[in-house]
């Protein structure tokens, strides 16, 4: 139910940061429409592009450029993402993060980083990001994805482009054959509900996320292929749509497509997107303007408005930003908070692998700033147990689990758990599982007498609806054997 | 003398009639005192038969007309009592042809009605066979659902069609793991899940740490106890008492750990906690002997011999406890090929009946 409610926020989120005519373009361009900007090679590799507002971009062979304006693209230097300014290098082993609507330039591909603006997405993005990779030899884009969408365009005045993805360990190489050949890409990842996280097992043992993926060849022709397939994929009508899922060991499932399916071409100015457009343009200037996202952050974490505290949240989780997470949450009087950022966390835990022994090397670390503020009520370093059981949460339960009466009554205990987040985390679940318990206002943050209150009437309820396991009845006791 | 009396009281009460008489016919018409004349009867031509004994024979004449009319009355009055008893005759034939009518439709209605349940019955149990024909969720399987639900069909379909489906072997150690009881519990996890038949406990992995040592020895040594004196038809009041408060403890020590377990642990452990509260109330039930004597208990070595034997005990499958899931899996995909390969043998099988409503109710 809060899911449902968030998702325009979630999208206000994704739609952050310079969205301002991307999506018009990409229908112009889907039509054929579209002109698309000169581009001339210049001395040494270097391309010199030139967009409709005539601004120069440069990138040459690794470095990437930015193309957007400033605030659209958050890079990462030195373990801290900042704000990049149009024009900016981004060099190899760089990672990306944008909300949506970065455009990047690189030895003639375009690449522009969006998000789910009107809902209408196969799958839940709310962020894109990449890591820029040296590209190998013939290869003019190489980079390492992460969940998200990203469309990619030749804007070569010649030839083909040619693009390698390096995603969920597999390497898949793609060949924009013509210049205005356009492709989306859309993927994402979790952790599998019920999967255990093991605080000891080696990054190649560790769990790894289950990842699908989409691609959507927008226009012209697109020819595919990984270490043992080639396919050549054309615009609609024709094959134009390809599938991944890991769980079926990565192969690629091609299908036609008369048309290129309406979220692809999902316009900025769709009424269900353009309404969070004012709210998305003042956060893009506030970024341009303060240089600082956990500034913005913290800005927005402690807004009245419900939009902007979850923008906050997503936003933190993008840049994955945990500790600013926790303070955000905790700072916040609003349950629509700790709703939010469950889910982001739960994004950030499927965005790549090894999140889950990251986060608990967090949790048994603790957030001193918190402790500081808080006079060491919360943030305090988590024993190993309770890290586990909240990435153990986190993930999520199995279908089955998610009957079985033992479920209900172990979250309920949860409920008066000493740690927040756990009581949190354990509020989420049961308000998802029994929706109407929402009216007893459990808040993970109250005072122990007012939680008390909201745990009674959890745990009549769930009684009432027999989800909690029922003794037995006691039958007679034998009578003793009669003496012979 | 009494004769000459009787004739004068006679003429007198007739004479007192003659008055109500003449007033029928004419003494009032052209009689009138004005016209009459004294000597010839002095009622003028009011009478025909003037004097006393015109008087007579107008009474006379009046007792005859009243006499006719009473006559008249009575034979209208049987007319109407007839007529009436026609009414009521019709009246009665017409009511019992309501009655009947409406007793006809309410069996008609009943009748479709439990048409309707019947269908209604047979959706679900298709429903619920067809689901667990083909992928079913685990716990269909684990609660011992899905299993009953092709051993059901695969049995009708061996009555209708006197066939047996192909030859499945089926290992022993995984039969030994599927609990069965004697049906008469509606529910399915009504049998012994936790405790073996070998009089041991099946812990789960997480509660054969050495937290939960103490415990587990108590209660392995009581639950053998219980088992041994349950065999023996001798189980006394203090030793189930005591299971029973062991297994409270049990469940106690496991909700103060609530804090340190991770989900599935804990998820593990209450339901084995609830699961050995549940037999333990087996154990002080009337069939807890059954559960040790091999009555409830598959035997056979292949899926045909497991069936036949439990068709002929009136056994069925029970919940499984944690650590009998990879058996129950197995056994079930066992089943499974058993049915897919009687299908075939005994060919396409009959669709089932569509739902149809009753008959006073819109169609679904």
């Amino acid at each position: 139910m809060f899911r449902k409610k968030a998702w325009p926020l979630m999208l206000t989120v994704g739609a952050c940061v310079t969205l301002a005519g991307c999506g018009q373009r990409k229908v112009a361009d889907a039509k054929g429409k579209g002109t698309p900007p000169a581009s001339t090679p210049g001395p040494g590799g270097v391309v010199i592009t030139s967009d409709r507002s005539g601004s120069v971009k440069l990138s040459n062979n690794g470095a990437v450029a930015v193309a957007s304006a400033k605030g659209t693209v958050l890079v990462q230097d030195a373990g801290k993402f900042n704000v990049a300014d149009k024009g900016a290098q981004i060099a190899p082993g760089q990672s990306v993060v944008s909300a949506g609507g970065a455009v990047l330039m690189a030895n003639g591909v375009e690449v522009e980083l969006l998000a789910d603006l009107t809902g209408n997405d196969p799958m839940p993005v709310v962020t894109s990001g990449l890591t820029v990779l040296k590209p190998s030899e013939g290869i003019d884009f190489e980079f390492q994805l992460a969940p998200g969408r990203i469309d990619l365009e030749n804007k070569k005045s010649s030839g083909p482009a040619k693009v390698r993805i390096h995603a969920a360990g597999h390497k898949h190489d793609l060949e924009l054959v013509s210049p205005g050949a356009r492709c989306a890409i859309e993927t994402y990842g979790r952790l599998m509900p019920g999967t255990q996280f093991d605080p000891e097992a080696s990054p190649e043992n560790a769990i790894k996320p289950v990842g699908r993926g989409l691609l959507v060849v927008i226009k012209g022709e697109v020819a595919y292929s990984d270490h043992d397939t080639f396919m050549k994929m054309t615009e609609p009508p024709g094959r134009s749509l390809l599938n991944f899922d890991s769980k079926d060991g990565h192969e690629p499932v091609p299908s036609h497509l008369d048309k290129v399916p309406a979220w692809v071409l999902s316009d900025a100015k769709e009424p269900s997107a353009a309404k969070h457009l004012a709210m998305v343009k003042e956060i893009e200037s506030k970024l341009a303007e303060k240089g600082d996202i956990a500034a913005v952050i913290d800005e927005y974490g402690s807004s009245g408005d419900p939009a902007k505290r979850i923008a906050a949240v997503h936003l933190a989780a993008a840049v994955g930003d945990l500790p600013r997470i926790f303070m955000t949450v905790n700072r916040s009087p609003h349950p629509d908070v700790v709703d939010e950022a469950i889910v982001a966390i739960r994004h950030w835990l499927g965005s790549g692998p090894n999140r889950a022994k990251a986060m608990y090397d967090f949790l048994l670390k603790g957030i001193p700033e918190l402790v500081e503020k808080t006079g060491g009520k919360h943030g305090g370093p988590a024993t190993p147990a309770q890290a586990v059981i909240l990435i153990d949460l986190f993930i999520g339960f199995t279908e089955e689990q998610k009957i079985q009466p033992s479920t209900y009554k172990y979250l309920l205990k949860l409920l008066s758990n000493e740690r927040s987040a756990i009581r949190g985390v354990a509020s989420w679940y049961l308000n998802h599982m029994v929706p109407d318990g929402v009216r007893f206002g459990f808040n993970p943050n109250d005072p122990e007498e007012a939680r008390a209150k909201s745990v009674k009437q959890w745990e009549t309820r769930l009684t009432e609806l027999k989800l909690l396991p029922v003794a037995a009845p006691a039958p007679k006791a034998p009578a003793a054997p009669k003496k012979p | 003398m009494f004769l000459g009396m009787r004739k004068l009281l006679t003429v007198g009460i007739l004479a007192l009639g003659a008055g109500s008489a003449s007033a029928q016919f004419g003494g009032g018409g052209f009689g009138g005192g004005s016209y009459g004349m004294a000597g010839y009867g002095g009622g003028g031509w009011g009478g025909y038969y003037p004097g006393p004994y015109g008087g007579y024979m107008q009474g006379l004449a009046s007792v005859t007309n009243a006499n006719g009319q009473y006559q008249m009355q009575i034979q209208q009055a049987r007319v109407e009592q007839q007529q009436a008893e026609q009414a009521r005759y019709k009246s009665r034939l017409d009511w019992d042809k309501t009655r009947i009518e409406e007793t006809n439709l309410r069996s008609q209605e009943a009748t479709a009605n439990r048409e309707y349940r019947e269908n209604v019955r047979e959706q679900a149990r298709q429903e619920t066979l067809n689901w667990s024909r083909k992928d079913p969720p685990a716990h269909y399987i684990y609660e011992g659902v899905a299993l009953n639900a092709i051993a059901d069909e695969i049995k009708q379909l061996q009555l209708d069609s006197n066939l047996r489906g192909p030859q499945i072997l089926v290992d022993q150690d995984i039969l030994n793991r599927i609990n069965v009881n004697d049906g008469t519990n509606t529910s399915a996890a009504a049998g012994l899940s936790v405790i073996k038949a070998n009089g041991s406990l099946n812990w789960p992995v997480i509660m054969r740490s050495r937290d939960f040592e103490p415990i587990r020895k108590v209660l392995d040594q009581q639950v053998a106890t219980a088992i041994r004196m349950v065999r023996s038809d001798s189980l006394d009041a203090e030793t189930y008492t005591n299971l029973q408060k062991e297994a409270e403890k049990l469940q106690k020590y496991i909700d103060s750990l609530v804090g340190d377990m991770r989900p599935d642990d804990y998820i593990r452990a209450n339901r084995f906690s609830t699961s050995l509260d549940k037999d333990v109330v087996l154990l002080g039930g009337d069939n807890a002997k059954k559960y040790f004597s091999g009555d409830f208990k598959l035997s056979g070595s292949s899926v045909a011999e497991v069936l036949d034997n439990m068709f002929k005990s009136g056994l069925k499958f029970a919940a499984a406890g944690d650590s009998d899931r990879q058996a129950y899996n197995a056994f079930y995909n066992s089943l499974l090929q058993y049915d897919a390969g009687l299908q075939q043998l005994a060919g396409p099988a009959k669709p089932a009946a569509p739902g149809k409503g009753p008959a006073f109710l819109p169609e679904p």
